[in-house]
């Protein structure tokens, strides 16, 4: 059956055709023009006919690659998405978890490991005046798989399907969302974060455009630039940027906005009620939920008037489950619920939960556990995040119970930098540890036990086999790295000796 | 002050935010060619140039700053208004 995600983007198609679709660097394309890509794409799947249903795209902030991944979506097929700037290592990960047969790119791929077996499909001249075929009947059960950073230095491939992607898409429309075809989203993120997904795809279903923003080196710059000059209407936007943008607050006015959500990372109030001065129209809220949860699971209404605002160390409320989620607190030992205002793990069901991680049946039980009610039974995930839910059932986030931490935006597993230096160099002594600077950002610092080499090899290795978002701030080699009495490395010693230092 | 002169003096700024002695800017460095120039250290240098030359920025200088020449630029056309 046609998901119902899919029948929205054929009404755009058919209602909005003149409606310009994305700007991209300057760039106005209309949806006639995206449907000729699209079909494009669709007409060359559909020849090929892959042996393997996963699609591997090759992103980059251009029509093409938003035609690509429509394209295999309306050819029925489940889309991968890969940053061509990762370390070749990373996307060989993907493509042999996946199992990916087929790439699509706008680049050449010259790297002979990347194009071995494969068939790689130039999407740049891809465009046909036929029509799109929404109407095929073998749909693949999932969507997208995204490939999340995983403690044994293995990304993990999260698979959503259509199921769970038409519950988001539901769910995000039941917030209330009074959108139209005259919005004018803001898409700032890379395609394996999905604060993606959620930035241009409500906009295809509203015959919304998206205006996209390059992954440059000056990335925030572009976003405040775009917000001006492009009078945006509705975005999701990381709090980091906002700490970024906070000093010139005073010199931001954007009438126009009307939906401004926060999410990815933990978002301040004391600055959510500075920001709300600069868009006075705009109704704040903030969005929480792993990429498990198809986007978000939670949401929290920002109040303008401050003192209404609730807050866990300064920290927004998330709110409460939207539509089609669920949304406890347990202990994170045996899983059992706890009763109101009691700490514990944040655990998540619902039609937008994943079915699991891709070939990964070791994290999938970790991760994952289920509770019988009479005939039926409910899956949960553990979040490994540490919250409490109050007496009116509004939850908080308090903190992260495993070693993972939030990086622009990316959860980032800290084993996962550790892994590549452990396995190289032969050094069991080391351990990557979380720093706040004094704009609550994070930063990673790796300590390592005397390590007789130059340091700088260390980060030469890192930079080959991790994205450069996980790359650690700073290493630090230490003659006796400090261990707690279960002889473990001892992480607090070593954060207060980077708190020290930042003194 | 001349534009070369502001230039040899980012650069120090550069090196020392950037923790970089390598950095070599020339007037049409930008921040593709620079290791380490990125938003979050973008804000950190300008911060650095406007305490090091008692100046401020506006956001929508800023914004439009596209490679070194306009910082020096603009520094200059503060410095010497």
């Amino acid at each position: 059956m046609k998901p119902h995600t899919i029948a929205l983007f054929e009404k755009t198609f058919k209602t909005f055709a003149n409606s310009i679709a994305f700007c991209i660097n300057e760039q106005y394309i209309s949806y006639r023009e995206l449907a000729q890509h699209i079909a494009g794409v669709q007409l060359k799947i559909t020849k090929l006919n892959p042996a393997s249903n996963k699609i591997g795209i090759l992103t980059d902030n251009s029509i093409e690659t938003y035609a690509a991944i429509l394209g295999v979506w309306i050819s029925g097929k489940t889309f991968v998405p890969m940053n061509p700037d990762n370390p070749v290592k990373r996307n060989l990960e993907i493509l042999s978890d996946a199992g990916i047969t087929v790439i699509l790119s706008r680049d050449p791929i010259v790297d002979e490991e990347l194009r071995r077996n494969r068939e790689i499909i130039c999407i740049d001249a891809l465009k046909s005046d036929k029509e799109i075929n929404f109407n095929l009947s073998n749909i693949e059960e999932t969507a997208y798989i995204l490939f999340t950073s995983g403690s044994t230095g293995k990304p993990k491939g999260v698979q959503i399907s259509w199921k769970n992607l038409d519950a988001f898409v539901e769910s995000y429309f039941d917030i209330g969302f009074q959108l139209t075809h005259n919005d004018r989203f803001l898409q700032m993120f890379d395609f394996s974060f999905d604060g993606s997904i959620m930035s241009f795809l409500p906009a295809l279903c509203t015959g919304a455009c998206s205006f996209t923003i390059s992954t440059s080196e000056l990335k925030f710059m572009e976003v405040i630039r775009i917000l001006e000059e492009k009078e945006i209407t509705t975005a999701l936007i990381v709090p980091s940027v906002l700490t970024f943008l906070k000093p010139y607050f005073n010199e931001i006015h954007l009438e126009k906005f009307r939906y401004c959500i926060v999410g990815a990372e933990a978002s301040y109030n004391a600055t959510i009620g500075l920001w709300k001065d600069c868009i006075p129209n705009a109704e704040i809220y903030n969005f929480y939920g792993p990429t498990e949860s198809t986007v978000f699971c939670l949401f929290y209404h920002f109040d303008p008037s401050q003192n209404k605002n609730k807050s866990y160390n300064g920290m927004m409320c998330l709110g409460r489950p939207i539509k089609n989620m669920e949304v406890y607190i347990c202990n994170p030992e045996n899983n059992e619920f706890l009763s109101a205002n009691t700490r514990g793990e944040i655990v998540i069901s619902g039609r937008q939960l994943t079915k699991g991680y891709l070939n990964n049946p070791e994290k999938n039980r970790e991760a994952f556990f289920s509770v019988k009610n009479g005939k039926s039974e409910k899956r949960f995930y553990k979040t490994g995040d540490e919250g409490l839910c109050d007496e009116e059932g509004d939850f908080y986030y308090c903190g992260r119970i495993d070693n993972q931490v939030q990086i622009q935006g990316f959860r980032v597993e800290l084993s996962e930098i550790e892994y590549p230096v452990r396995e190289y160099f032969k050094i069991d002594a080391l351990v990557a540890i979380e720093k706040k600077d004094k704009n609550q950002n994070s930063e990673i610092y790796l300590f390592v036990e005397n390590f007789k080499g130059d340091t700088n090899d260390i980060m030469t290795h890192l930079k080959k086999s991790i994205p450069s978002y996980m790359l650690p701030s700073g290493i630090i080699n230490l003659p006796k790295l400090p261990l707690n009495p279960n002889g473990k490395i001892d992480r607090k010693v070593l954060s207060g000796l980077l708190e020290k230092q930042r003194d | 002050m001349e534009l070369n002169e502001i230039l040899s003096e980012l650069n120090l700024l550069f090196r020392r935010v950037l923790a970089n002695k390598a950095v070599e800017l020339k007037m049409d460095t930008t921040a593709k060619d620079v290791d380490g120039w990125d938003s979050l250290n973008h804000m950190f240098l300008i911060s650095s140039i406007e305490e090091h030359y008692k100046i401020r920025f506006a956001l929508k200088e800023i914004i439009k700053l596209k490679n070194v020449e306009d910082m020096c630029r603009i520094v200059q056309s503060k410095i010497n208004s």
